[in-house]
């Protein structure tokens, strides 16, 4: 064989070679840093309580004439900054920066100094990425370590993580690699309820993605876009999908709760949420209720087959997290009697 | 000169490879989720009912119709409900005289429903609580959280049982009798 045509057969496997080695490097690209905080989107709601009832604000939607443009109107201004320690700290500013969010993709558009819009006289912040740190600061600082927890450490130390809220938060850590935004609002029909919340595309290589849609900032409070994020990241580097089956909540239904999939985790992080200590400096008895009431509603609405526990049930989410996470341990292997509650379903 | 674009095509090649082979496997999970409007399901002899209406009638209602467990080639129909029917199923459920009623229909399912439940091969056994469940902004009741002292009382969708043995009100009746009347309407238009 001639020299020159050795020599490119040489080049073309060498480029080949590359490029595979490119490919399963891009596998084991390191996940993202991590999340923020931030505080609540309820303001309007807990300030208009009568008799200590907050009417939630659960048809916050869009209304007719809407810039569709993510921009700030003042129907939609709820997020107030007070006590957001994303807000008031540069290191927990950086905290956020560093999870996925910090690449940027998609809120470029959305204007990155976004996060910078506040009222100065209400101290409320109401845009996309202000509200999506909102949904972080849930997750971040929903136990006392906060930015401090060690989220690097195996998702199995139970250990250390040794409640449900902790190991949360290290679990989205982990498993999340890039969150972008997107101001389409993607739902059935014009002005229907029946929404697209978030987009997650996952594969076998470690670039998976969330877009967040317009509805996940505008359409949902803070403790819910938290619990969505962990429903997302339970998509997205698991890659858990949705089954194909009739529940109440469109074409989001997971067939039941051992499935573990989305739906089954979204519901932990809230029960955990509710469960969380009652000093707790961040989580308000308001937003523990919020919690419950998502969670009961939730519950009846994302399975196909109703499960048959009560949030009763997850009272030691926050003292055994691993029994609720590894739920076979507890619901489908009675020769294990675990000192947990039992997850029927 | 010549011979260039052959020796590029090896480096074309790659590229492309590197470039595709990551969205090739990719794919993606873009669901539809209700945020609002209002849900009814009915769970009844082994077959599940859903409507789903927003609080104007000028918006398409959707409907479902299903055996239990459902399938997996189920599809949801949408039509427009006649004004009226729509207006009588809101107007019963926001009617807040029937609230009290509302109340003690879901206290009694949660104290006394109970799951029907049959095997299924290599499955865990299917179960289901024959009820009619109402979700989204619907009027407020509430329930106790069980093993806190004291209970707190945390909101809850509208339940109501279907059992001989669970107490319904008739208020309860005459709200389920609506929805099954409009999901009637949804799922079969032409009738």
């Amino acid at each position: 064989m001639p020299s020159q045509v050795k020599f490119r057969l040489n080049r073309a496997t060498g480029l080949l070679v590359v490029a595979a080695v490119g490919a399963l490097a891009y596998m084991f690209v390191p996940s993202c840093s991590m999340l923020a905080d931030a505080d609540d989107t309820l303001c309007f709601a807990i300030a208009d309580a009568k008799d200590g009832v907050v009417d939630w604000p659960d048809e916050e939607y869009l209304e007719p004439g809407y810039n569709n443009d993510c921009g700030i109107t003042e129907f939609h201004e709820c997020d107030h900054c007070d006590l957001n320690p994303w807000f008031q700290t540069q290191e927990a500013r950086s905290y956020i920066e560093g999870f996925g969010l910090a690449q940027g993709h998609g809120w470029g558009d959305l204007g990155r100094a976004d996060v910078m819009t506040v009222n100065a006289v209400t101290k409320e912040i109401d845009t996309p990425l202000g509200r999506t740190y909102n949904a972080y600061a849930n997750l971040v600082y929903a136990n006392p370590q906060g930015i401090e927890l060690e989220r690097s450490r195996s998702l199995g130390d139970f250990e250390y993580y040794d409640s449900f809220l902790k190991w949360a938060s290290a679990y989205v850590w982990q498993k999340t690699y890039r969150i972008n935004g997107n101001c389409n609002r993607d739902c059935e029909t014009v002005f229907s309820t029946t929404c697209v919340i978030a987009r997650t595309v996952n594969g076998p290589f470690r670039n998976d993605y969330i877009n967040l849609y317009q509805t996940f900032f505008y359409d949902l409070d803070a403790v819910w876009r938290a619990s969505t994020i962990v429903h997302e990241v339970r998509h997205a580097r698991d890659g858990i999908s949705h089954d194909a089956c009739a529940c109440s909540n469109g074409s989001a239904c997971d067939a039941r709760w051992s499935r573990a999939g989305a739906n089954t985790y979204e519901l932990m992080w809230l029960a955990a949420y509710f469960y969380a200590p009652e000093d707790h400096p961040f989580i308000t008895p308001v937003r523990k209720e919020r919690a419950a009431d998502l969670f009961d509603t939730r519950k009846e609405m994302l399975f196909c087959e109703p499960p048959q526990w009560q949030i009763g049930d997850f009272r030691h989410i926050n003292e055994i997290p691993e029994f609720y996470v590894h739920r076979v341990a507890c619901s489908e292997d009675p020769s294990k009697p675990s000192n947990c509650i039992f997850l029927a379903n | 000169m010549t011979r260039k674009p052959q020796t590029q095509t090896p480096m074309l090649a790659a590229a492309l490879l590197c470039a595709l082979v990551p969205f090739g496997c990719q794919k993606s999970e873009q669901p539809y989720s209700i945020t609002g409007g209002y849900t009814f399901s009915r769970d009844f002899e082994g077959q599940r009912r859903v409507l789903r209406i927003e609080p104007s009638s000028e918006r398409f209602a959707a409907c479902i119709e299903t055996s239990l467990p459902s399938g997996t080639s189920d599809s949801w129909k949408r039509t427009l409900l006649a004004p009226t029917l729509h207006r009588a199923l809101l107007d019963l459920l926001f009617d807040e005289a029937r609230l009290p009623s509302y109340q003690a229909d879901l206290d009694a399912v949660q104290e006394s429903g109970t799951f029907i439940c049959s095997p299924r091969p290599n499955e865990p056994d299917f179960c289901y609580l024959p009820e009619v469940v109402v979700t989204g902004n619907v009027p407020k009741v509430f329930l106790e959280v069980t093993g806190i002292s004291p209970p707190p009382r945390v909101r809850s969708p509208l339940r109501f049982g279907l059992q001989a043995h669970v107490a319904l009100s008739s208020d309860g009746r005459e709200l389920i009798d609506a929805f099954l009347d409009a999901h009637e309407a949804c799922w079969n238009p032409d009738d």
